[in-house]
């Protein structure tokens, strides 16, 4: 259904005047400055997001193995788990396979009643699958393309993970129009106060 | 020899506490994500680039405008007989072509829906049909695509007005001119159905509306009769009950409502 | 809803979608270096964004064509009442989100914004299992298409851009999974989908329509 109107002239001169059609007046000067300059594609600079993104995977999988061992968790949770477990593994290989010889290993984690309380858990879970979301999105423009298309394999699954855990326990599974990503210190940030890595890489 | 060994046991005791101090600070920082030290989480954080910003700025979500001022036309697929319950053993109401006589594709008001014994969907469409126009049923795939509008339009006989409202607020009004008494502009329940243009035909302006309203006395009218909202050559007798039942608006009042209403409009004239 | 040999303009009468997803699929051919890349990566040419010669302006065009029909169909969805309440929430909510996306990449393209198809969803806004099926099909859709474009994008503002609706698109897929009784997700990763396939899959539903003639030149037949 649509509205039978047609969109009056004033209307679309509106768009251009606030500062839509970007695209048509040759964008690339104002989106050239709005990657800053030392973030361009390059290899080292995947290796480096990339290991971000694998430390995050590697803490969904952490989280999913610890629950499935305690064995807290019943029907749809479980279910979840069960799946999100080895959909993380494969994370975790796609993104050491990019790393090659750079991938990090993993830090050591701490998930006290994440692991064994089912709500801890499903709170748990949507928030760290939320960070995978959140730093992918914040780095994006910055990966080259491959780096780019693999990765977004990866969090594409991340976020419906997210959304298929919030559906479970009730809460609004996608609450946004967009996920805007954050800086990775932002992030990292996060992570340190939901307090789950105990530890440094070794 | 004493006094020196006691010496440093209490500066090494001190450094001992220095230590332990500072270790315990740093461990503290760490928990709270000092800004300075290096998250402990993603060590690599603090060396990736900030996030380009986004190209597009995206509004916050909003419900849908209110309902109650949205009328919904659709297309005719193809030539059907509307009945008079949404089933298809009942009675005839009215023929509904897939074209109009201008050639342009007929449309219906779509006003409710059914789904009859057999699970298959009916629409309840407003038809055009005489005198006052008329309700009957279709089965749903002989119409196309849901198409919204939120304008009306009302006409006044006696007064000899038009009002145009949009999601129920006013947003114009003119002076018409309507049918004799010998040929009268039928009142009723109708719609706008097309909008032809540039053709020349001074009496009826530059701009012309078909509606499904049709003359109750002018029966044998080529092309079905159809009252028309148009503009003129003879402003000056409106308003008044000059026409044969169409809906005359001086030619500035058309081209103003030929850029305010869409077809499908629906058209109550009293 | 995979369309085995159809004649595309039977199908795609109104020529929207396929206008915009060839202006895209057919520089990407063109550009020919796509396919080596592809042959050294082991990835599928259309995911590599180097080499195109394809506009952001086409790109975002078919990602507003896409929305289009994802708010056409919740809106209509929401207004017909005619679904059950789990249902009409996420039609509603999803809805809301969608034309934002439409609002918002309307925006950027300005007097550029492809006007985009009429539609006809025939009963699938009106019936919770036909919806339930559609909306997870075009939910999926959506997720690929976004996952593609912002590896072909140039622009790093408008693949942020991309990216940002991307996973939103997902959380969608997994949400009306869920309530179909589907698995939310069923791979561990999430496949691109090329432009010409996408435009396949949606002329493959039949929603798309020409626009109704409603305007003509002839002189008024009536009684005057």
């Amino acid at each position: 259904m649509e509205d039978g109107l047609e969109p009056r002239r004033s209307d679309l001169l509106r768009g251009v005047l606030v500062g839509g059609g970007a695209l048509l007046a040759g964008a690339g000067a104002v989106a050239g400055l709005s990657r800053l300059a030392g973030a361009a594609p390059s290899a080292e600079q995947d290796t480096r997001i990339l290991n971000v993104l694998l430390a995050l995977e590697h803490v969904q999988l952490a989280l999913y193995e610890e629950a499935l061992d305690r064995g807290a968790l019943r029907g749809d949770l479980l279910e979840f788990a069960r799946v999100a477990r080895e959909h993380e593994r494969v994370h975790v290989d796609t993104l050491r396979r990019l790393l090659g010889a750079n991938a990090e290993g993993p830090a050591s984690f701490d998930f006290a009643g994440a692991a064994t309380d089912p709500d801890a858990f499903a709170e748990a879970a949507a928030r760290i699958e939320d960070l995978s979301v959140d730093a992918f999105n914040g780095q994006v423009a910055n990966l080259t393309p491959r780096a780019r298309a693999e990765s977004a394999r990866v969090v594409s699954v991340d976020a419906r993970h997210a959304a298929w855990v919030r559906a479970i326990v009730g809460r609004e599974p996608a609450a946004e129009a967009v996920d805007p990503g954050r800086p990775a210190t932002e992030v990292a940030r996060v992570l340190d106060d939901i307090g789950f890595v105990s530890g440094g890489t070794p | 020899m004493r006094g020196a060994g006691r010496r440093w046991r209490i500066l090494a005791a001190i450094t001992l506490v220095a230590l332990a101090g500072a270790l315990a600070a740093a461990t503290f920082a760490h928990r709270q994500g000092g800004a300075s030290a290096s998250p402990a989480a993603l060590p690599g954080a603090a060396a990736l680039p900030p996030p380009a910003s986004s190209g597009l700025t995206i509004p916050e979500p909003r419900p849908l405008p209110d309902p109650a001022h949205t009328a919904v036309w659709a297309p005719v697929r193809r030539a059907v007989t509307a009945t008079e319950h949404p089933r298809a053993a009942s009675a005839e109401v009215a023929r509904v072509e897939e074209r109009t006589p201008e050639g342009t594709t007929n449309l219906v008001l779509v006003t409710g829906r059914a789904t009859d014994a057999e699970g298959l969907a009916w629409v309840r469409a407003r038809l055009p049909a005489p005198p006052g126009g008329a309700t009957g049923w279709i089965p749903r795939d002989a119409v196309g695509g849901y198409m919204s509008v939120d304008t009306r339009l009302a006409v006044d006989r006696a007064a000899q007005t038009l009002t145009l409202t949009r999601g129920g607020r006013i947003v114009m009004t003119a002076p018409v001119g309507v049918g004799t008494a010998a040929a009268p502009t039928p009142a009723g329940e109708f719609y706008v159905r097309n909008r032809l243009t540039r053709y020349r035909s001074p009496a009826y302006g530059p701009i012309a509306f078909g509606t499904s309203a049709r003359s109750p006395t002018l029966t044998d009218w080529p092309a079905g009769g159809f009252i028309g909202i148009h503009g003129t050559d003879q402003p000056r007798i409106l308003p008044g009950r000059v026409s044969h039942g169409c809906i005359r608006l001086r030619n500035g009042d058309i081209l103003r409502l030929a850029g305010l209403m869409p077809v499908g409009t629906p058209l109550t004239i009293v | 809803m995979r369309p085995g040999e159809v004649d595309l303009d039977a199908i795609d009468p109104s020529g929207a979608i396929a206008e915009a997803a060839h202006r895209v699929s057919r520089r990407a051919f063109l550009a020919g270096a796509a396919g080596a890349a592809a042959a050294a990566t082991g990835l599928p040419a259309a995911a590599l964004g180097q080499e195109s010669h394809t506009t952001d302006v086409e790109i975002l065009n078919f990602a507003l064509t896409l929305e289009y029909l994802q708010a056409a169909f919740y809106t209509e969805a929401e207004r017909l009442k005619a679904l059950g309440t789990v249902p009409a929430r996420a039609a509603k909510r999803i809805g809301a989100v969608e034309r934002a996306h439409v609002t918002a990449l309307q925006r950027a393209l300005g007097p550029a914004a492809t006007r985009g198809p009429l539609f006809d969803f025939q009963g699938a806004t009106e019936d919770d299992e036909a919806f339930l099926r559609t909306a997870v099909a075009f939910e999926d859709l959506g997720t690929a298409a976004y996952k593609q474009q912002l590896t072909r994008i140039s622009t790093p503002a408008y693949i942020s851009a991309a990216a940002s609706i991307h996973t939103v698109e997902a959380r969608h897929a997994a949400w009306i999974r869920f309530i179909a009784g589907a698995r939310p997700a069923v791979d561990a990763l999430d496949d691109p989908i090329s432009d010409g396939e996408a435009q396949r899959l949606v002329a493959g539903t039949g929603f798309t329509r020409p626009r109704p003639r409603t305007t003509a030149r002839t002189p008024p037949p009536f009684t005057g």
